[in-house]
């Protein structure tokens, strides 16, 4: 049938408009039902051909196998799964995943910034830009891509498992990992176990 | 025709418990899930490829994917249709595999181990539960079987067993295969006849 003949006509030829979709109508349904008819004495005709197909003892043989290295795999699976949460920064706030991804994205910005042309500029804006067309023209990518990126990385890194283990969620912490934190610029100094606070590099 | 909503059985319910034990990889629950489907598995993969060698491997494959992937299985689809799904990824990519690195074709993979090999593979089969003649008569038709099925593509073969083995629906298979339902509809049916004449011509 083609495309056309699904088109509604003006109201003075509805009717047979509707007619003719009706007739339509059942010849698919019956081309459907003739097929599917058809196909259902074929496939029992196939049955019958492979009844029986599988050897008993194979099959025990195979379940047997089979149980085995579904045990194995999941041994496997739970040790990666407990491995994969130890990794987990679990003492770490929420908000230290977003830092993270923005050192990550000016490492990226520095790590290129060589090989990006007219950097000499201390305007920002054009340094970006400048960034962006290396980006595209050299590394294929763009910049909305690598925004995805690292938006997926902040997002990822925000939502860590016990991100905060304390039983006072109102308090703030004065610890992290060895610095200080009640000092306001506690995150440019060194940790307190390496020998008191001192400014860092 | 009146639809009328279908209240879910003893047997479902099972099943919906089963499966969430599964997805918390109770070993139990995945031993039901192998007792179910090892051996349609192991027919699908054993068809497709015309030999046992290897059958096994992917049997184990597929389990170790649903081991895997089974924690995210979202139970919206059937449960046949996923662990088929999985299978026919499976034999997809070691056709590819295959054809990057070709060691046999896979029109040539009877042929070049020697029918009397592949007989070998369906000797005794039946030995205890029918008389020599009818063990010589299935055997004789089910390598008359495999191949014919040889001789269909591998997308011809694939739907004809993912409708036998998987016992998939056509609209699952028109989803596994991305083609409209009528296309898998009409590939079943011409795949099926060309299978009957060619068994038709050999006898």
């Amino acid at each position: 049938m083609s495309h056309d003949s699904h088109r509604k006509p003006n109201a003075a030829s509805e009717e047979a408009w509707l007619k003719e979709q009706l007739i339509d109508e059942e010849q698919i349904n019956t081309d459907f039902i003739k097929l599917r008819m058809r196909i259902e004495i074929e496939e029992q005709w196939f049955g019958q051909q492979l009844q029986d197909d599988i050897l008993p003892d194979a099959a025990d043989a195979l379940r047997s196998a089979l149980r085995k290295r579904i045990r194995q795999e999941i041994d496997t699976v739970q040790v990666d799964q407990k491995r994969k949460s130890r990794r987990h920064f679990s003492g770490w706030p929420r908000w230290a995943g977003g830092a993270i991804a923005a050192v990550a994205a000016v490492m990226l910005v520095v790590s290129q910034s060589p090989k990006i042309e007219n950097t000499s500029s201390t305007d920002s804006t054009e340094w970006l830009s400048a960034f962006e067309a290396y980006a595209t023209d050299e590394l294929g990518v763009e910049m909305s891509d690598i925004e995805v990126e690292l938006s997926t990385i902040a997002n990822a890194l925000a939502t860590l498992d016990n991100p905060w283990p304390i039983d006072d969620w109102s308090a703030e912490p004065t610890d992290i990992d060895g610095y200080d934190t009640t000092n306001s610029n506690w995150h440019e100094k060194v940790p307190k176990r390496s020998g008191g606070v001192e400014s860092g590099t | 025709m009146v639809m009328t909503a279908t209240l879910p059985t003893d047997v479902d319910a099972a099943w919906v418990t089963l499966i969430a034990r599964a997805k918390q990889l109770d070993p139990d629950a995945l031993d039901v899930i192998v007792d179910q489907y090892a051996t349609r598995l192991y027919g699908f993969f054993h068809r497709m490829m015309g030999i046992r060698d290897g059958v096994e491997d992917l049997v184990q494959e597929v389990f170790v994917r649903v081991v895997r992937m089974i924690p995210q299985y979202d139970e919206k689809g059937r449960f046949d249709s996923w662990l088929f799904r999985i299978a026919a990824n499976l034999n997809r990519d070691r056709i590819r595999k295959l054809q990057r690195h070709p060691v046999v074709s896979l029109d040539e993979s009877i042929d070049s181990r020697g029918e009397e090999e592949v007989e070998n593979q369906f000797v005794h089969r039946y030995d205890q539960e029918h008389s020599p003649q009818s063990c010589a008569d299935l055997n004789e038709q089910l390598i008359s079987m495999q191949h014919c099925l040889m001789k269909l593509s591998s997308e011809e073969r694939t739907v004809v067993l993912l409708r036998h083995y998987g016992q998939l629906e056509f609209s699952e298979i028109a989803e596994l295969m991305e083609t409209p339902i009528g296309t898998a509809l009409a590939r079943v049916h011409r795949s099926l006849r060309k299978l009957r004449r060619m068994m038709e011509s050999e006898t």
